[in-house]
């Protein structure tokens, strides 16, 4: 079944991140290695958009606290936008949004991000 | 029918499992030999099945000869016992070669009878069987030799055999005279059941038998409940015998009672003599039979049974009551305190009530049965044993509760493949039922999500191709049900699931069942005749309190 993809948005140092569909545990496994590419490319910024994101699972979720973890790691800097409370709610029980920067919208995110080296 | 059974017109839907025993005992010229324990909920109907495979293979066939056999209650002494088994085996092998049927219904023969008809027929193995009876002194040769004749008869006619065992839990109480009741002598059959020449069929009390360290050698077959298109017909034909004509027959008592025969017999013919045909009036004939009819008896004399000591009777009721309300599992060393106020009794208690079917669970794990007539019966009970309420009154409650809970309820069922990803279907389907329910979009997102965690939970532990999802809406609430024939992930003594260790998918599965208790209001892991069903409830007035935001702010 193929019930997940990504769209990408990106600039010189920032990039906008668009997972569509089904965010389970392969879906969330694309979206991290995508991630890290960029990371290894030398963009630290990062933006989510999750207005495409239909369905989340656990195991796909809990994928995301090593998408923080990279982060961390590459010393870069991650924002969730456009994300459903149910979603939020999810992330928020897994800790996850103690560590990356949540938005309404994607402008808000891209403006933040801007101002920040 | 030689064994007083249904006419095949009204023997409903058991047409596959009959088919499939009756093609098993044809594997036996084969010397394929598979034993049966067909297990089940009492009433199911086990008893009716094997009387059934008994007539079809009597009159449908010539290679293999069928032999049923009732485990009376009242022949418990092996003397006894030995005789009984050997002259109506006997009797019913005789009658197999000629078809004679009215040799099936002879009662209390001697052996010096059944020596006399052998005789007649020349059939000189039956003489063989009963000169050697007749020579052996020692009681336990005796039950040997009886357990053995169907595999003899076998080995000198070259015709295989059947023996289908009824009620085979009472070989448990088999006593030599001057000596206590042995379990042990059921050991005896350890030979006989290895022939393979000769098939057992057995049954009776599925808690009883699934007891016995002979039923290893069992393949377990469980016999289900009548689908609700089985048990409308069951019901329809019966009024019909009682000149009650009716389309009317509500659906929501047909669901009530469970695919259970014995209910569905019961209310049928009560409804049937009464000439009722109104909704009402069938809700009604229900009410009055679980006070004091057919299945009020039956269920009475089950506990009654289970629990011959008077004394205690009262106190158990109380617990029961609780046990049945309490919505969750509970282990032997919860029951003190909790369901009952004297430790002492815990697990005599226990034990009596699972026998006896009134709680389920075998391996320690204990719960209410399955079983919403049952319910019932225990409220019904206790309203009037324990609170001292009148009959008008109960009744007035009972028809109360049965009317709204099952009345007002809307239900939406569906099957998906235990395939990865089929858990959005179910997420879609539940989408548009709250959209017609109009539930607000937070609920139905919540649900969403526990449903999407209960699906991955069935589809990554179930042993069979399909998943079974019941949505049930209430006024009030809203139950989803989902069942699998999985059933490796619940601990018996807690009745909650596993969640292992160094598998990196278990990180997420540990939050998957956190995730279902979060957003929904109560999860519930029952093991069930299918495999094992989570049920998530989430309760629908609260619900709509909540504020509708699809997006953070």
């Amino acid at each position: 079944m193929n019930n997940f993809s990504i769209a990408l948005k990106s600039s010189n140092d920032l990039v906008v991140i668009m997972p569509k569909g089904y965010v389970n545990d392969l879906g969330a496994e694309r979206l991290e290695s995508t991630c890290e590419q960029f990371f290894n490319k030398g963009i630290r910024k990062v933006v989510i958009n999750f207005s495409d994101m239909q369905y989340l699972n656990s195991i796909g979720a809990s994928v995301f606290t090593g998408m923080v973890q990279k982060t961390l790691e590459y010393k870069g800097l991650l924002c969730f936008t456009n994300i459903k409370k149910i979603h939020l709610d999810v992330f928020n029980m897994l800790g996850i949004t103690k560590h990356v920067k949540v938005f309404k919208e994607e402008l808000e995110a891209i403006n933040f991000l801007k101002g920040k080296k | 029918m030689p064994l007083g059974t249904l006419p095949e017109k009204d023997f409903f839907g058991r047409k596959e499992e009959l088919l499939f025993l009756y093609n098993k005992a044809l594997e036996l010229q084969k010397s394929i030999a598979e034993n049966i324990f067909l297990s089940g909920r009492r009433g199911i109907g086990k008893t009716e099945l094997l009387k059934q495979l008994f007539n079809h293979l009597f009159w449908a066939q010539e290679t293999t000869a069928p032999f049923y056999y009732f485990v009376n209650n009242a022949l418990l002494s092996v003397s006894d016992f030995s005789r009984d088994y050997l002259t109506q085996y006997l009797c019913q092998r005789l009658a197999f070669e000629k078809k004679e049927s009215s040799l099936l219904n002879i009662e209390g023969l001697s052996i010096k009878g059944i020596y006399s008809l052998a005789e007649e027929r020349r059939a000189g193995w039956a003489c063989e069987i009963l000169d050697r009876y007749i020579n052996t002194e020692e009681p336990l040769d005796s039950l040997r030799l009886a357990l053995g004749a169907p595999y003899h008869a076998s080995l000198s006619t070259g015709m295989p055999a059947v023996i289908m065992i009824d009620n085979f839990q009472m070989l448990n109480n088999l006593y030599l005279p001057d000596k206590a009741v042995s379990a042990d002598i059921v050991y005896l059959l350890e030979k006989p059941i290895k022939f393979l020449k000769t098939q057992y069929v057995i049954t009776g009390n599925q808690a009883e038998i699934q007891e016995m360290p002979l039923s290893a050698g069992f393949v377990k077959i469980e016999v289900q409940p009548l689908s609700i298109e089985d048990a409308s017909a069951m019901f329809s034909s019966i009024l019909d015998k009682y000149g009650n004509r009716t389309d009317l027959i509500p659906s929501a008592l047909i669901n009530h009672l469970g695919g259970n025969p014995l209910y569905i017999s019961a209310i049928a013919k009560n409804a049937g003599i009464r000439k009722r045909s109104e909704d009402k009036d069938f809700w009604k004939v229900y009410i009055d039979d679980i006070m004091a009819g057919r299945i009020h008896s039956y269920w009475i004399t089950a506990i009654k049974k289970a629990l011959p000591d008077m004394s205690i009777r009262r106190e158990i009721l109380e617990g029961l009551h609780r046990i049945y309300h309490a919505g969750e599992p509970f282990s032997r060393d919860r029951i003190p305190g909790r369901y009952f106020s004297d430790n002492k009794y815990a697990e005599k208690i226990t034990k009596a009530l699972y026998l006896s079917g009134l709680v389920s669970g075998e391996f320690g794990s204990f719960r209410a049965p399955q079983d919403r007539v049952l319910t019932d019966l225990i409220d019904c009970l206790y309203m009037k044993e324990i609170l001292g309420k009148i009959n008008r009154d109960i009744e007035a409650e009972l028809l109360g509760s049965v009317s709204t809970s099952e009345e007002n309820a809307l239900s939406f069922e569906m099957t998906i493949p235990s395939v990865k990803e089929a858990e959005l279907v179910a997420a879609q389907c539940l989408e548009q039922i709250g959209k017609n329910l109009n539930l607000d979009r937070d609920n139905i997102e919540q649900l969403q999500m526990a449903v999407i965690e209960a699906c991955i939970n069935a589809i990554e532990h179930s042993k069979g191709d399909r998943i079974y999802l019941k949505f049930v809406c209430g006024e009030d609430r809203l139950e989803i049900s989902i069942e699998s024939s999985g059933s490796e992930f619940i601990s018996p003594e807690t009745g909650e699931p596993f969640i292992m260790k160094g598998l990196k998918e278990d990180i997420g599965r540990g939050w998957g069942i956190k995730l279902m208790r979060n957003f929904t209001d109560s999860v519930a892991f029952e093991r069930t005749e299918k495999g094992m069903r989570v049920v998530l409830v989430k309760n629908l007035l609260r619900a709509s309190k909540t504020e509708n935001k699809d997006t953070i702010g």
